[in-house]
This record gives C-alpha cells, sequence and structure tokens, in this order.
C-alpha cells in the first residue's frame, strides 16, 4: 500500500480512508446512473496537502476526482477512471468578506447558500443560486460553472469569479485572474470555471458580491396551459423587463411539490405556474411587478399575483426550488435532464418532449429557467427495472437532440460529466472536440484529473 | 458528430485560404480591425494582413433571443444603429466613442463605458466563429443565453490580439432599449478628490445600480455622472434626493469623451480606485472612472500621456490590470508558473506559428 502510506505523509492534517463500506458511498453523486469506486479518499486540511497529495498522484501516475458536496448531476464527482477522490469538505472556511471592494474570499468546501448567506448580512448578495445551494460547494460551482433561477439577470459562475489559487496536474501551484476581474495575457480563469475538475483543483477563490436591490417583487400567474405560460414569457421579454429570475413548471412538477413540505396550495387542474421575480429600484420594481401581471392577464392566466409578504415570498421560492426532490414523492426513481434552446422555441420544445415521453411511455415533469430557456425535464422511472432504466436513458438523449435540432445546447448548468459524452459529440463537429481535446491535453498532458469526464474514451 | 464541419461563408473560406497559404509560405498573418486603436508591430514586418473590415454583416438576428450573431468587423456604432430599430442594443460603447470592430473590441481586450450597469462586454459572448491553422473553421460556444457544453474556448480570444486564431463572427447577448434615461451630473474642484468620493458614495447609497457612473477628471476639475435608466419617476426621485444637475438627453454629458481617443485603459478593485484616481489626479492627466466597475480610461489629450509605464505600474501595486491601447500591441503575457501549458495550447492551435506570438511572464500582471 505504497500509495496509501505515501497520501497519509502528503496529508498529514488530513485523512486518507479506503475501507470497502466507504468507498461505496463515493462511487457516484448526484447522477445514479453510474457507479464507480475509488481507490482511497482523502481529505487534505490545507492548500498544501492538497498540492501534495497531488504530486503523490501524479508521481503514482493514480488519477484523482476533486469532490464538493457530491450534488453534480451529471456524475462530475463520479470516479469513473477510478483512482483516489479528494474531499475538499476540509477546506470550508469563508476568509474574508470585504464590502469596500464587493469580495468574498472562500475556500472551496464553502456551501454557495453560506457565503449568500455572510454577503446578505452585510447588504450583498453572492448571486450564483443553484437549486442545491444548501449543500453544493464554491468549488464545485466553479467546476461546473453553476448558474441558478436568478442567473437570469447576472450571469453565471463564470461571471462571478474573480481570482482563484490552483491546484494543476502535475501538482504545481498559481494564482489565475485578477481581483479586479479583468486580468493581463492568457486567461486560464476562463478555462478552468466549468472544466469539471479536468484541468485543476481550486484551493481558494475570490468571488464577486453585489449590492442588494433595494427593492423585488415576485409575481405569481396561474395558466391553464403551458401555451399562455410561454406566451407570456415571451412578451415580458419583448416589452424590455429584465427578470432577475422567471421561472416555470407544469402540472406533473407542480402536483409532486404540493405533496412536499413546502405547500404553496396551487389548484390540482393547473397547466403551469410561473414565478418572475423583478428587483431593482422601488420605483422601478412596483411599476414592472404592474407590467408583468398585465402581461400575463393578456394571456388567459387563471390567477396572478405579487407577493403579500418576504415569507409568502420564501414560500413560493422554496417550493419551486425542492421540485427535484420532490419527483421521490411521485416516482420510485427520477432524472434530470438539462438541455438549453432559444426562448422563443419553447412551445415547439414542450411539444416535442412530450412527445418523446409518449413515445418512449415515461411521464415527464417540466421545470424550468423559462426566462433563459433552460429546460430541466426531469424523467420518471423505476431503477429497479433494467428496461425501465434504458428507456429514460434512451429518452435523456432523445430531449438533448430535440435542444440540438432547435439550435440550443446540450447542458446549460448541470455540466457534460459522464453523463453527457455522446451528447457533446452530436453538438459539436469533428474539429471543434479536437480543439476541446487540445486544450484536456495541453493543461494535463496524463489524463490525470478526472479522467472519463466530458470526452468519450 | 455535427455534419456542417466548414464555415462555408465567404469570410471562413477566405480566412482558411489565407491561413493554408501563410503556413505553406511560412509567414506571418496579422489580424488587422479598423485600426483605431494600436499601431502595427513595430521594425520589418513581412506577413500577411487579415483584413476583418471587408466583412460587415449581420449574419443572424434572433429578436426574439436577444442574440445577434455579427460579423467581427463589423463596428459596434453600426451594429447598435441596426439594433435600436427593434428596440435592442449592446451596452459596449468605449467613452470616446471610438469606431472599433467587434473583433478589435475583443482581440483588444476593451471595456465600455456601461460595464458597471450591464456588465462586462466580455460577459456579453454567447459565441463565435474563428478560423484556426489546425482545426479550420470552429464555432465555439452557443448562441443561447447558458451554455457549458466543454470548455470555454472563446476566452481564448479576448484580448490575446489574434494569438489563438482570426475571429470571424460574434454572437452577442443583447438588452433592451431602456424606457426612460436620463444624466445627473454634478462638479468640483480640487486639491484632491475626497469631496468626490463622498459624492459618489452618496450616490451609490441613493441608487445601487446605475447603467453607469463616471468620474471625469482633468486637472484639478472632476464631474461626476449618473446615467439612470428606467422610468420618470426613478429619475425625479434621484434628482430630488441628490440634487444634481439633470442632463434630459440621457447622454453622458459631461463626462463624455467624445472624440479625445483613448490612449490606455485599466481596471481596478474597488478598493484600489481612490489612490489611483488621486494620482491621475494630481499628475494633471485627463482620465475617466467608471466607479461601480472599477474601470478607468486615459485620453490622448493628456499633458503628458507618455507615461504608461508608470501608470501601469500603478495599476498593478493597486491589484489591477492595464492595457497601452495607443502602443504596438503587446503579445499577450502569459505566467511562467502557467508557461509550459500555454505553449503547448499555442502549439496545437498554431503548430507553424503563423498566428501572433504569446509573450513572456509580465512581472506583478495579476
Amino acid at each position: 500500500m505504497a500509495l496509501i502510506d505515501d497520501l497519509r505523509r502528503a496529508a498529514p492534517r488530513g485523512q486518507v480512508r479506503s475501507e470497502p463500506a466507504l468507498l461505496r458511498a463515493y462511487a457516484q453523486d448526484g447522477y445514479t446512473l453510474a457507479a464507480v469506486e475509488p481507490r482511497a479518499v482523502v481529505w487534505p486540511a490545507s492548500a498544501a496537502e492538497v498540492a501534495a497529495v497531488v504530486r503523490v498522484l501524479a508521481r503514482h501516475r493514480v488519477p484523482l476526482v476533486a469532490r464538493g458536496g457530491g450534488t453534480s448531476l451529471s456524475g462530475g464527482a463520479t470516479p469513473v477512471g477510478g483512482g483516489v477522490v479528494v474531499h475538499l469538505s476540509r477546506l470550508n472556511h469563508i476568509l474574508g468578506v470585504d464590502t469596500d471592494a464587493a469580495i468574498a474570499e472562500v475556500e472551496p468546501g464553502v456551501v454557495n447558500a453560506w457565503v449568500s448567506q455572510a454577503a446578505a448580512r452585510r447588504g450583498y448578495a453572492y448571486r450564483p443560486d443553484p437549486s442545491s445551494q444548501q449543500a453544493c460547494t464554491i468549488g464545485g460551482n466553479i467546476g461546473e460553472n453553476a448558474g441558478g433561477p436568478h442567473c437570469l439577470k447576472y450571469g453565471v459562475t463564470l461571471n462571478h469569479v474573480l481570482m482563484a489559487d490552483v491546484v494543476w496536474a502535475d501538482g504545481h501551484e498559481s494564482r489565475v485572474g485578477s481581483l479586479s476581474g479583468d486580468g493581463e495575457g492568457v486567461d486560464a480563469l476562463a478555462l478552468l470555471v466549468g472544466s469539471e475538475g479536468t484541468l485543476g483543483l481550486v484551493t481558494r477563490a475570490w468571488v464577486r458580491l453585489l449590492p442588494l436591490a433595494e427593492a423585488d417583487a415576485t409575481v405569481q400567474a396561474v395558466f391553464d396551459t403551458v401555451e399562455d405560460a410561454s406566451r407570456t414569457v415571451s412578451d415580458v421579454m419583448a416589452a424590455g423587463i429584465v427578470p432577475a429570475a422567471l421561472e416555470m413548471m407544469d402540472q406533473l412538477a407542480v402536483s409532486a411539490v404540493e405533496r412536499g413540505q413546502f405547500r404553496v396550495g396551487y389548484p390540482a387542474d393547473l397547466g403551469a405556474v410561473l414565478l418572475v421575480e423583478v428587483d431593482g429600484l422601488a420605483e422601478q420594481v412596483a411599476d414592472e411587478a404592474a407590467e408583468v401581471q398585465a402581461i400575463a392577464a393578456r394571456h388567459r392566466v387563471r390567477s396572478v399575483r405579487r407577493a403579500a409578504s418576504p415569507a409568502e415570498r420564501t414560500l413560493w421560492w422554496a417550493n419551486r426550488k425542492t421540485a427535484f426532490g420532490a419527483m421521490g414523492l411521485i416516482s420510485p426513481d427520477y432524472y434530470v435532464q438539462d438541455g438549453v434552446i432559444p426562448r422563443s422555441r419553447l412551445p415547439e420544445a414542450l411539444d416535442a418532449i412530450g412527445q418523446v415521453g409518449r413515445q418512449r411511455d415515461i411521464r415527464i415533469a417540466n421545470v424550468f429557467h423559462a426566462g433563459d430557456g433552460n429546460l430541466h425535464p426531469l424523467l420518471l422511472y423505476d431503477g429497479r427495472d433494467p428496461k425501465d432504466v434504458q428507456r429514460v436513458q434512451a429518452a435523456g438523449h432523445e430531449v438533448l437532440d430535440v435542444c440540438l435540432a432547435l439550435g440550443g445546447s446540450v447542458t446549460g448548468e448541470h455540466g457534460i460529466g459522464v453523463e453527457k459524452r455522446e451528447d457533446l459529440a452530436h453538438q459539436l463537429t469533428e474539429s471543434e472536440m479536437a480543439f476541446q481535446r487540445a486544450v484536456k491535453a495541453a493543461f494535463d498532458p496524463l489524463d490525470l484529473l478526472n479522467p472519463g469526464k466530458i470526452f468519450l474514451p | 458528430m455535427r455534419q456542417h464541419d466548414r464555415d462555408s461563408s465567404e469570410a471562413g473560406v477566405a480566412a482558411e485560404a489565407l491561413l493554408a497559404e501563410a503556413g505553406h509560405d511560412r509567414v506571418a498573418v496579422l489580424p488587422v480591425g479598423a485600426g483605431v486603436r494600436h499601431r502595427r508591430p513595430e521594425g520589418a514586418w513581412d506577413g500577411i494582413p487579415w483584413i476583418s473590415t471587408k466583412f460587415q454583416s449581420i449574419r443572424r438576428w434572433a429578436v426574439p433571443d436577444f442574440s445577434v450573431e455579427a460579423d467581427a468587423g463589423l463596428t459596434m456604432a453600426s451594429l447598435n444603429a441596426e439594433l435600436a430599430g427593434r428596440g435592442q442594443w449592446l451596452p459596449a460603447g468605449t467613452p470616446d466613442g471610438g469606431a472599433d470592430t467587434l473583433g478589435g473590441l475583443v482581440s483588444a481586450g476593451l471595456s465600455g463605458v456601461w460595464a458597471g450597469g450591464y456588465g462586462l462586454i466580455r460577459d456579453r459572448i454567447l459565441a463565435m466563429t474563428v478560423a484556426t491553422p489546425a482545426f479550420g473553421v470552429v464555432r465555439l460556444g452557443a448562441p443561447v443565453v447558458k451554455n457549458v457544453a466543454g470548455y470555454n474556448l472563446w476566452r481564448l480570444y479576448w484580448a490575446t490580439h489574434g494569438a489563438f486564431g482570426l475571429i470571424l463572427t460574434i454572437t452577442w447577448k443583447l438588452a433592451p432599449l431602456p424606457r426612460a434615461a436620463a444624466t445627473l451630473e454634478c462638479a468640483g474642484d480640487g486639491p484632491g478628490l475626497a469631496a468626490a468620493f463622498a459624492e459618489a458614495r452618496r450616490w451609490r447609497s441613493a441608487a445601487n445600480a446605475w447603467a453607469a457612473l463616471l468620474l471625469n477628471l482633468r486637472g484639478p476639475r472632476w464631474t461626476l455622472a449618473g446615467v439612470a435608466h428606467g422610468g420618470d419617476a426613478h429619475v425625479e426621485r434621484l434628482r430630488r434626493e441628490l440634487g444634481a444637475t439633470v442632463q434630459p438627453q440621457g447622454d453622458l454629458g459631461a463626462a463624455r469623451a467624445q472624440g479625445c481617443p483613448v490612449a490606455w485603459q485599466a481596471r481596478l478593485p474597488l478598493a484600489g480606485l481612490p489612490p489611483f484616481l488621486e494620482w491621475i489626479a494630481r499628475s494633471g492627466a485627463h482620465g475617466l472612472a467608471e466607479l461601480q466597475s472599477g474601470v478607468v480610461w486615459g485620453f490622448r489629450d493628456s499633458p503628458d500621456p507618455q507615461r504608461l509605464d508608470e501608470v501601469a505600474a500603478l495599476a498593478r501595486q493597486h491589484g489591477g490590470s492595464f492595457r497601452s491601447l495607443s502602443e504596438p500591441w503587446p503579445a499577450p503575457s502569459v505566467p511562467a508558473a502557467e508557461g509550459d501549458m500555454w505553449r503547448r495550447l499555442k502549439a496545437s492551435v498554431d503548430p507553424q506559428g503563423v498566428l501572433p506570438a504569446l509573450g513572456g511572464d509580465a512581472e506583478g500582471k495579476r
């Protein structure tokens, strides 16, 4: 066990474990359709230990997978290439929140929501807010270029990370990016964000904070049909309103969340519900919220109203953000997809996805970031039936084919991981794939960092 | 695999032919835009120019989706003139209102006066089509507002002066034109900028999202201009609370340096902005700062515009970045710790070295 001994020497304040029962727990992440046990799990206790661990693994030619909250929905933290899981949960400190500079300095194991909460206490916000924000970590967010409902107005993780300390594949370290947010020369940080842990490991990050808006308002609109809700989305955007968030759930999705912990009391026979959040100066918010309500009224809305209190607004959002988990209340298993289409093609996309479900005899609930065309069809199945698993995987690929046919992308925020390698090869040409592979080869020539991700072998 | 493996546009065909010729003859390719910023590299140069301004079309404008794909040779002013007809715009104007091409903006890494209210120009890029020696014409990114399919390759082309290929088209995320706009102004005299910073803090607390919040410095005199985009009620509230003069056109007012060319651009962390601007004011230079984003520009009508090295060193000392826009363009710097990785990537994309080179490490450039 020379490797394990070397890892223990590299991380003396950390921990190295390799018991079979524990390894099983690290065989997969939030994507449950692939599982491979690692050889060991290491919890380094500092950035220096992370670098030492990576150097040991490079010397032994053993691959590694960095892991944060393990919430990846594309298998980003699943060790399909074997090797060792480098768990960054002990690097979990918020090192500073500087409101003069509007920057938070954090370690990679810090949970997304902790940053938002620390910033909010000082009148600021960290805007990327994936639905898993109570569990996912900043390191994972950087690796996956995470989004969330409020990225419609404020942008994804790439737009909010200023600088980072990185351990590269051979274990050497450097600082990339700039506190100013726009450094000089080549920009390794931009490649690193969204690289799914295949180019380097972030051990510290400086993220941008934004002042909290003076006012906000959330409008809830209940429709009899998805088509009416989709037309409302198009008209809100066409009116020149840029909502902070614009979310939609269809009937099946609502039927699940209404069985969960955060019940809003939506009617059981609705077609779709929209949540539209606007923020800014008080006068602007009042005008825009009223206009959103008026637009919904032009599209046969059944009911439309503005949240009457912060508590009501919080309930509406909690209901929406727990939609994925709520699928467990109506199905033994669910498979969440993540495709993007041009927003104006929303009705066509939903029709086509419905057709996939009917052809494959699979129930599909739809929860999505309607404002930016980012769809999250939830395919319901029974994982105990191997044929059901095959059908749902095939249907997932067909959903992504729909997105590509409409001029979109196979992933808006979950990443390629192990799940969508084949779909990426559908989206890109051979030359474009070769360019992508050239980056991986340049930064990790021995293919030791999270191998088996993004690219088919 | 997607079937259309080659960009069959005229620009794509021409770019591939030019790169093939350069590779065959072992000569350098020099990307040229409108020529309003950098001079060509000094000394004898016997390469082939790639004149991007031969191609100036809007390729695809998805009006309901607020996105547009335009040729790199189109100027930003031309693009915005077209977009305005449908109530949209690309909030990316440089302070001198320069006739930059879209490709030039990207290659030089320019920031605009709307960076505080609308984000950096860079963050509005959704996709690009580029011509590379090794991979031919490729599309990077996707024409949708969210996309994490693979590495962010289009970011290789930001501020790297064509070192990784020729930019053919850029797809942008657009914004709706504001329904109402007004510029509020106040002015003061030195010595020092304490009064200006105090006023700016008061303005930021009155509205934490100005479309632009600009401090114009000319010797001892300063002008603070806040551009509000929104409705009449909100502009009236700001005028009442701030006691500022309202410029009815909603233009950048006295802060705008229209017609006066930019000599350099810096970007400072917000904490480093005050000492940097104090130095600019003391030096008597003509500068303009967008106070929400930390972007600062210096102009060629400054009394001593040749002190670029001093300005650059000061910006870096305060944790910022610096770009000269008047000298021959610099090779993009590569930190020593990342040198091998970048050289391998450059060799993969440009194996014969026909594109502009990467530079070495530049100490203190973080």
